[in-house]
């Protein structure tokens, strides 16, 4: 690790640390002489994620975890390489390699990079001429077209390289563009010839890559400019690109290269520091390098052991984590709160604070001191501390803190009804009932207390039936009715869906009961 | 009676099911420490191996906290309580030990192998020491 990292860490860990000190007094509590603050009314919900938060904040588990996310994460940056994306096609070259930009490059760049090119400038804003458009490829021949003997694309550029270097503009046999009317638009003296560029037309650099503007293929079908009359090849010592380009416009620069392939694999760096790609020769097909980076096989591993090492501390260390929010949670659930809630507080509440504690090495990693993997490997790590723990949470709290169904209702007043009457009442007023239909109804009196069993039948659902209890029994001078309620059901319905059932039925018998006591 | 209160530690040690995390964390550690022969890798998977230490305590810390206090109310004296803390820190740090030393052995760092040997004696003395004085507590 470099001593600047260590520099950087330092202050930022003892800021942090710092930050998390003053919260956790803030937070502690008020004592006796302390003056109470203020009340505020406060979410429930807000309440206790904060106090979620507060408690991971200081538990020594979620403490230990961070420390071994932080040192894994920080191997990994140590231990991580990049490669450029790297692929190889078999196709016959005619050249050692081809660089390619979606951007203007300038010549003095191009001859750090080589010494013997082809350099091309597709520029593809059009040129509008006598209402015709014409596209222009702005070319500079860099090697040495008249002693040697090539065989390979430069033969076909003999021709054309030799127009260039004397400064001629060259178009199609086709084409409508005279001397005058191309003198007239540039605004400066040119020289036309015209020779037959349909060889050019298909000259395929890679597939899909054509010499002439190209952008691409799509299906099979390569999207090119397929008439050679709109095409104008104009030597670069014209300097005409600036003027072309004045509003912007959309500029690809490709390099045929012909030096020696080692000295294009050497410099590989350096031109994708520049261009897109670069394609160079090897034997029988082309390997193509591209700028953008991918993890290496060991970058990989590494991300995945030290994704296995933190799993084995989390399982480990994670139950006594769980335990902690369990004890806050058995006091919820007495308050009424459902297991749901209770979760997702706990996994919001957690990822909050890991997310808040993954400051310091975000920082770092923006300021570029070490590998953004690092970064990478903590959110990883911290996605299955999270999953981990909702897993655990599940099967820990499970159906035992599964709060219990509300299945009955008291009611106590002074004034007493007769059995036959509740009886007949209760039946008048569920027989017209939307959800429930009456089975049955009867009132049994016993020594000190009387009972009116009703059977309701689910009307929305085929077999769901629920058996209410209404239990009437003296307390002193007042008279207490009881609904008990129990559903079941043959059909194969969730818990919650017969939860909610039962809270239907018990609404309205209680309902009944009290229209029935009050009438 | 020190000889089965020791292989008592021991079994204890064996047993529980921070053991099996400790093992777990030797062997994928190892396989890190092959793969990348770097020096500042075997210094955080050492610092790692501290943490993994503590987590498995954790893990067992019902029974080691059962068992301890069991030992303190039948009037165990200081040196035997701390005896079998460090006999049961010993057995959890063997794995790691072992695994580590043949790490080291494998390229000859002898110096380093003694520092580190050193740092986890020093460890295990100074965990012990203040499990003892938490529990005591």
């Amino acid at each position: 690790m470099p001593i600047e990292t260590i520099l950087i860490l330092l202050p930022t860990s003892a800021v942090f640390i710092c930050i998390i000190i003053l919260v956790a007094t803030k937070y502690r509590g008020f004592v006796e002489e302390d003056h109470l603050s203020e009340i505020k009314l406060v979410s429930p919900a807000f309440k206790l994620i904060k106090n979620v938060v507060k408690k991971s904040f200081l538990s020594s588990e979620v403490l230990l975890i961070l420390l071994t996310i932080y040192i894994l994460s920080l191997t990994v940056a140590y231990t991580s390489s990049f490669a450029f994306t790297s692929q190889i096609i078999s196709t016959e070259t005619h050249y050692n390699a081809l660089i390619v930009g979606k951007h203007l490059v300038p010549p003095e760049v191009v001859d750090s990079i080589t010494q013997r090119y082809i350099l091309v400038y597709q520029i593809f804003k059009g040129i509008e001429i006598n209402e015709s458009t014409y596209y222009a490829l702005i070319i500079k021949c860099n090697f040495n077209y008249i002693n040697e003997n090539n065989v390979d694309i430069r033969s076909e550029f003999y021709r054309y390289c030799d127009y260039l270097s004397q400064n001629y503009v060259i178009a199609d046999d086709d084409s409508y563009v005279d001397n005058a009317i191309l003198s007239n638009f540039l605004g400066m003296d040119i020289q036309l010839v015209k020779v037959d560029l349909s060889k050019l037309m298909s000259l395929e650099l890679l597939p899909g890559v054509y010499f002439v503007h190209s952008i691409g293929t799509i299906g099979g079908l390569s999207l090119r400019i397929e008439d050679e009359s709109k095409i104008l090849l104009i030597p670069i010592s014209i300097n005409i690109e600036k003027k072309l380009c004045s509003e912007g416009c959309e500029v690809q620069t490709m390099v045929v290269g012909f030096d020696f392939i080692e000295k294009y694999k050497n410099e590989v760096n350096n031109v994708l520091d520049i261009f897109d790609y670069i394609a160079i020769s090897t034997d029988g097909g082309l390997q193509i390098l591209s700028r953008s980076l991918t993890p290496t096989p060991k970058t990989l591993m590494s991300i995945f052991l030290s994704f296995i090492i933190s799993m084995i501390m989390i399982y480990a260390i994670g139950g006594g984590f769980i335990e902690k929010m369990l004890s806050m949670g058995r006091d919820l659930f007495i308050l009424g709160a459902t297991r749901k809630f209770f979760k997702s507080a706990v996994l919001l509440g957690t990822t909050i604070t890991l997310f808040l504690m993954s400051l310091p090495l975000v920082s770092i990693a923006w300021m570029g001191l070490i590998n953004s993997v690092a970064v990478l490997n903590y959110v990883i790590s911290v996605i299955g501390f999270v999953v981990m723990t909702s897993y655990r949470l599940r099967s820990v709290a499970g159906e035992v803190l599964h709060p219990e169904l509300i299945g009955s209702y008291s009611y106590v007043v002074s004034v007493f009804t007769s059995l036959d009457k509740l009886t007949s009442c209760l039946r008048g007023i569920l027989s017209k009932d939307d959800f429930f239909a009456i089975s049955e109804v009867e009132g049994i009196k016993e020594e000190k207390v009387q009972i009116i069993r009703i059977e309701l039948i689910y009307k929305k659902a085929l077999s769901t039936l629920a058996s209410v209890e209404i239990y009437v029994d003296r307390i002193n001078n007042n008279f207490r009715y009881t609904v008990f309620v129990d559903v079941w059901s043959m059909e194969d319905s969730t818990r919650e869906f017969l939860s909610s059932i039962q809270r239907l039925a018990l609404s309205k018998t209680v309902g009944g009961v009290i229209s029935c006591i009050e009438s | 009676m020190y000889r089965e209160l020791v292989l008592q530690s021991a079994k204890l040690s064996i047993t529980g099911k921070g053991m099996i995390y400790i093992i777990l964390f030797v062997a994928s550690s190892t396989i890190y420490l092959f793969m990348f022969d770097i020096q500042l890798v075997f210094v955080n998977m050492m610092l790692l191996s501290f943490v993994a230490v503590l987590t498995s305590i954790l893990s067992d810390k019902k029974t080691l906290v059962q068992y301890i206090l069991v030992l303190i109310l039948s009037g165990a004296r200081k040196k035997l309580i701390l005896i079998c803390i460090r006999v049961y820190l010993i057995l959890r740090l063997l794995p790691i030990i072992i695994a580590y030393v043949m790490y080291l052995l494998r390229f000859s760092l002898y110096i380093i192998m003694t520092v580190t040997l050193i740092a986890y004696v020093v460890y295990m003395f100074s965990l012990s020491y203040v499990l003892y004085k938490v529990l005591r507590r």
